[in-house]
């Protein structure tokens, strides 16, 4: 390893340091130089002025220096630069320890994809150096939202929408387990805790063949197997909203990592509800409401057996958003009544508005040899969804006013054979069975459901690859054979995927993919009663073509040109017909019932993603990305602009190491507004009211989005730990920002009422 | 918890809290817009004919106008008071191009649950009064549909207004409704640029009307442009108001009184009146 300190004159001129080395008037610069986190003493080389001055092994340095101030340069090519400013007293020993951070583990913003390169359109972000992008709460995969081409949807389901599709069309993955989400609902932090999560793994496009069951885009969270550390490590959170914890430990052949967090932003806005009401209302009113509640956790415990890992891990989040109602104590006896509606039986807390929450276990077994690397797993799972909202706040994972609930069970093989230096076969096949139970909540005045749907699904996926590397040119070849069970009928799908790429030169290689994809409908989508059991297998075919480009002073360039067509594609509908209300029997008579079902669509897209970054190689560092796309979804008369549909996103992150271990760093954004059905007005002569109709559908679009988030941070080296306080400021200038349509009360001006306001959060980590 | 879930779906959908705001202050004609719609009967009965009109107020008379009903089913009772029936065209039938109109909608099912019958559960019958007399108004046995008239400009703009309407299974057992109320909208038929000219409107009914929405082509109303009954004179009812002309106005200028009936005994009603304004 090499480390070389520089520690530049001030004041004093370079070439006077000699002359006063040994000075009795001197003072004396001592210390050492360790890495940050772990500790570990650094063998390095001090450079003063014209001369280089080597540390000594442990890392320790000792300089006798004229008085003065000075500032300090530390640098490595493993590790982060260090800038310090210093004062030499006279006759005074100063003694300092300079922790560096290397660049795995800066906190710093960075993206990189230097991994491994069978992958033309993968972006792996590094989790600990993207945790201090602005507006994402110090959540490295929320940062993911920050990329080209991706959006977080409207309301408050926690997903990602990529190049305009349905969230449904996501995978969301945690170590290649699918998970029904990925990030809490409202806050939207990660289910899976900074401390354990080593990278995360993003296609937006172009997954290789070892990933089937999904027609867009791929999100890997990828947790440590192997902390990289020997002893224990670990890292402690708390701030307004939520508190958490992650530790890793590894001795000898054993590694153990474990990380939850659990929120308490509920409990805050009880008390601060009722500190409101009771200085503004009456006080046999007892305030109201409605709250988010989240957690997670995970654990894992790995064993090195020879060319063999084995690991067995648990993980869970759950996320909740609750009411608690208000209560009047209208009798006057000095309590407050009882809510009526909960003394009604129902088939759900009507409490509880959203419910979503899955646990996985899975056992896992890695082959490492060189040649011949190796994953058998076996995955047992079980996940709930449900929701009291209506078409307004759907949830793409659960039914409207409903509940899904699923067993997953999941077995794995996969390989990859290096047969030679140019040829990499691989290879594999994934079983999934998930029975599926759900449950229609509309009819909310019954002990029982109104409907329940039951279906065996059943998604089986056989693959094989060739990677051949022939300098230039590097070509994969593949083909998934992909069988999908639901709503009692198979079908089965070949899906050939071709990836290329050239070197062009050193700086400039070019892309290119062509494939295609199938995927399940979500189990309340075609589940009978509630879904649309007729749905068919959603179909994907993916192509893009891109350059990437590297130039000398560490900017990278990259952009990527996509389209897409997908020939079936689940879509929400809403359909109005007469029919007896069961809610509203009118005697038998037929009224006008609204619903809100699923059907099956075409759908294209196309567009252009271009980022240039620069990497954290000096005092700053950011990117700037740029998305113009078109995403359409075909309606009965015509194709109309998909429901996340934005022409143009564009977004600029920056951040700025500061002095003294401050960072600030900013986040910009500003896409075109999310499309949108306007309302045809109806006034009512004799209502004096208005009504409204549902007009072309998006054919209206919400304002241009835009905002902008800060976060500072200030960072404290201990011996054994480090400190960071942060304070995080999402939506700065407070723009109202709708996230959803409102209008006012007739329906000819567009409101703001549903927007995400400023949101300040300050918190406290400790690494150790 | 149901009024919860409304609320927020009303929050996150659309929002009626400023309603009465708006209708005060909404009423300027800077758009198209169908300000009322009426007709001569409350209910329908077999074979019977119903009258219906409508106030549209435009700069330009529209291209077309279309007179729709949606949610009636032929032989079939229907209660529909939800407006995205029209979302559905085919549940939206179309019974006239001009107005007035005139429709008489083909016969509704007669099997209909007794009155009687269908209120045993719920009230007890009286035995001090004479319960051999035939029952009132049969509203179980009747569909309310919806009426609207939808005008259509050359730009493409639309514009829509609507109302209840009752079919009965059986007789009609309410006469015609008297669509010549007497209102009275007395407005100054000249007047200067910058006046202040007083309005005023004079119903016969107080008891009828529970509004009256002012709309003007220009200017501003000092009193909004809604207003309640403010004094009764013998058996009419009157209300004022006040419309600042601007200053640069010339030319004719438009004034609209609606008096909407309410959703009990419907009568809506309107005049219209022209002040000529010199600069």
């Amino acid at each position: 390893m090499y480390l070389t300190v520089l520690i530049a004159l001030a004041f004093a001129d370079p070439g006077d340091l000699g002359s006063n080395a040994g000075h009795a008037l001197n003072g004396e610069l001592t210390g050492s130089v360790r890495a940050r986190g772990s500790g570990d003493r650094l063998p390095c080389t001090l450079t003063v002025g014209d001369e280089t001055v080597t540390c000594q092994e442990d890392g320790s340095f000792s300089l006798r220096l004229a008085p003065g101030t000075y500032s300090v340069t530390v640098q490595s090519e493993d590790f982060a630069d260090l800038l310090a400013t210093e004062t030499v007293v006279t006759a005074t020993t100063t003694e300092i320890v300079y922790r560096l951070q290397p660049y795995s583990n800066d906190t710093t913003i960075i993206v990189y994809d230097d991994g491994p390169r069978e992958y033309v359109s993968r972006t792996v972000l590094s989790a600990d150096e993207l945790a201090s992008v602005p507006g994402s709460f110090g959540d490295p995969i929320r940062a993911i939202q920050n990329l080209p081409g991706v959006a977080r949807p409207a309301g408050p389901q926690g997903d990602i929408v990529v190049r305009g599709a349905e969230a449904i069309n996501t995978g969301a993955y945690i170590d290649g387990m699918p998970v029904p989400f990925l990030f809490h609902m409202f806050v939207g932090r990660s289910v899976v805790n900074p401390a354990v999560l080593e990278d995360v793994e993003f296609f937006p496009g172009g997954m290789p063949s070892d990933f089937g069951d999904v027609t867009q885009a791929v999100v890997n969270a990828r947790t440590y197997y192997e902390p990289p550390k020997q002893g224990l490590h670990g890292r402690v959170n708390v701030d307004l909203l939520d508190g958490g914890f992650g530790m890793t430990a590894r001795q000898g052949p054993w590694s153990l990592s474990a990380g939850g967090r659990v929120s308490w932003v509920s409990g805050l806005i009880g008390i601060s509800s009722q500190i409101i009401a009771k200085a503004g209302s009456d006080p046999s009113y007892k305030v109201g409401w409605v709250s988010p509640y989240y957690s997670d956790f995970q654990l894992r415990g790995t064993r090195q057996m020879g060319d063999y890992q084995l690991a067995v891990s648990f993980i869970g989040a759950r996320d909740a958003l609750k009411v608690v109602p208000d209560r009047w104590d209208r009798d006057g006896d000095g309590f407050h009544d009882p809510n009526p509606v909960d003394e009604v039986e129902r088939p759900f807390d009507p409490n509880t508005l959203l419910d979503s929450q899955f646990y996985l276990g899975e056992v896992r077994l890695d082959g490492k040899r060189t040649e011949h690397k190796s994953t058998t797993r076996l995955v047992l799972g079980w996940d709930r969804q449900s929701s009291l909202f209506s078409e307004f706040g759907q949830l793409s994972q659960a039914p409207e006013l409903g509940k899904v609930e699923q067993i997953t069970v999941i077995a794995e093989r996969s390989d990859i054979v290096r047969i030679s230096d140019t040829l990499t076969v691989r290879g594999g096949g994934r079983f999934q069975m998930r029975p599926t139970r759900t449950e229609s909540w509309r009819d909310g005045t019954t002990e029982t459901p109104s409907v329940v749907g039951q279906d065996n699904r059943l998604t089986a996926g056989l693959w094989a690859d060739a990677q051949l590397d022939t300098g230039r040119w590097w070509l994969s070849p593949g083909v998934r054979l992909n069988g999908h069970r639901f709503s009692g009928r198979n079908t089965v799908l070949p899906e050939p995927r071709l990836t290329a790429r050239y070197d062009a030169s050193n700086a400039i290689e070019l892309t290119a993919f062509v494939g295609r994809f199938s995927q399940t409908p979500p189990g309340h989508r075609t589940a009978p009663g509630i879904g649309n059991p007729d749905l068919p297998v959603m179909q994907a075919w993916q192509t893009s073509v891109g350059l990437n480009s590297k130039l000398n002073n560490g900017i990278t360039i990259d952009a990527t040109v996509f389209a897409s067509y997908m020939p079936h594609l689940t879509v929400t509908s809403q359909q109005i017909s007469l029919a007896t209300d069961p809610l509203n029997d009118f005697d038998n008579a037929l009224t006008t019932v609204v619903t809100n079902g699923y059907a099956d669509t075409r759908g294209a897209a196309v567009g252009l993603e271009a980022m240039a970054r620069l990497r954290p190689q000096g005092m700053w560092h950011g990117w700037v990305g740029l998305t113009l796309s078109k995403s359409f979804r075909e309606g009965a008369d015509s194709w109309y602009p998909g429901d996340y549909d934005m022409p143009i996103s564009a977004i600029v992150v920056a951040a700025r190491k500061l002095p003294k271990n401050w960072q600030l760093s900013g986040r910009f954004r500003m896409s075109s507004g999310q499309p949108y059905t306007p309302s045809v007005s109806i006034y009512s002569s004799d209502e004096m009211y208005w009504n409204a109709y549902g007009g072309p559908i998006n054919s209206e679009r919400l304002p241009l989005l835009h905002s902008l988030d800060l976060r500072i941070e200030k960072e404290w080296l201990g011996e054994r730990a480090s400190w960071t306080w942060y304070v995080d400021v999402m939506n700065v200038y407070n723009r109202k920002n709708p996230f959803m349509p409102s209008f006012n009360s007739n329906y000819q001006r567009l409101t703001r009422e549903v927007y995400v306001p400023i949101i300040p959060t300050t918190g406290l980590q400790v690494d150790f | 918890m149901r009024a919860l879930l409304t609320s927020l779906v009303a929050l996150s959908a659309c929002s009626q809290w400023d309603a009465p705001v708006v209708r005060a202050l909404d009423y300027r004609i800077d758009r198209p817009r169908v300000v009322a719609v009426q007709t001569d009967l409350e209910q329908i009965g077999r074979g019977q004919s119903v009258l219906i009109d409508g106030l549209i107020l435009s700069d330009t008379p529209p291209q077309s106008v279309q007179v729709l009903v949606c949610g009636f089913v032929e032989g079939q009772r229907t209660r529909v008071g939800d407006a995205r029936c029209f979302q559905n065209d085919e549940l939206v039938q179309q019974i006239a191009t001009a107005l007035p109109a005139i429709w008489t909608p083909p016969e509704i099912s007669g099997d209909c649950p007794d009155f009687n019958d269908a209120f045993t559960d719920t009230f007890q019958p009286n035995t001090e009064v004479d319960n051999t007399a035939p029952p009132p108004l049969v509203r179980l046995c009747a569909a309310d549909v919806l009426l609207a008239v939808r005008a259509t400009w050359a730009d493409g703009r639309t514009a829509m207004g609507s109302t209840h309407i009752e079919i009965a299974s059986e007789d009609g057992p309410t006469p015609p409704r008297e669509l010549r109320l007497p209102l009275q909208l007395r407005v100054p038929p000249t007047a200067s640029a910058g006046d202040e000219v007083a309005l005023e409107a004079v119903f016969g009914d107080p008891t009828r009307s529970r509004g009256y929405q002012w709309y003007v082509s220009d200017g501003e109303l000092l009193k909004t442009g809604l207003t309640r009954i403010q004094r009764l004179e013998d058996e009419y009812a009157l209300t004022d108001n006040i419309l600042r002309i601007p200053d640069d106005y010339s030319g004719p200028l438009t004034v609209a009184l609606v008096a909407n009936g309410s959703y009990f005994s419907g009568q809506t009603v309107w005049r219209t009146a022209v002040i000529e304004v010199t600069p």
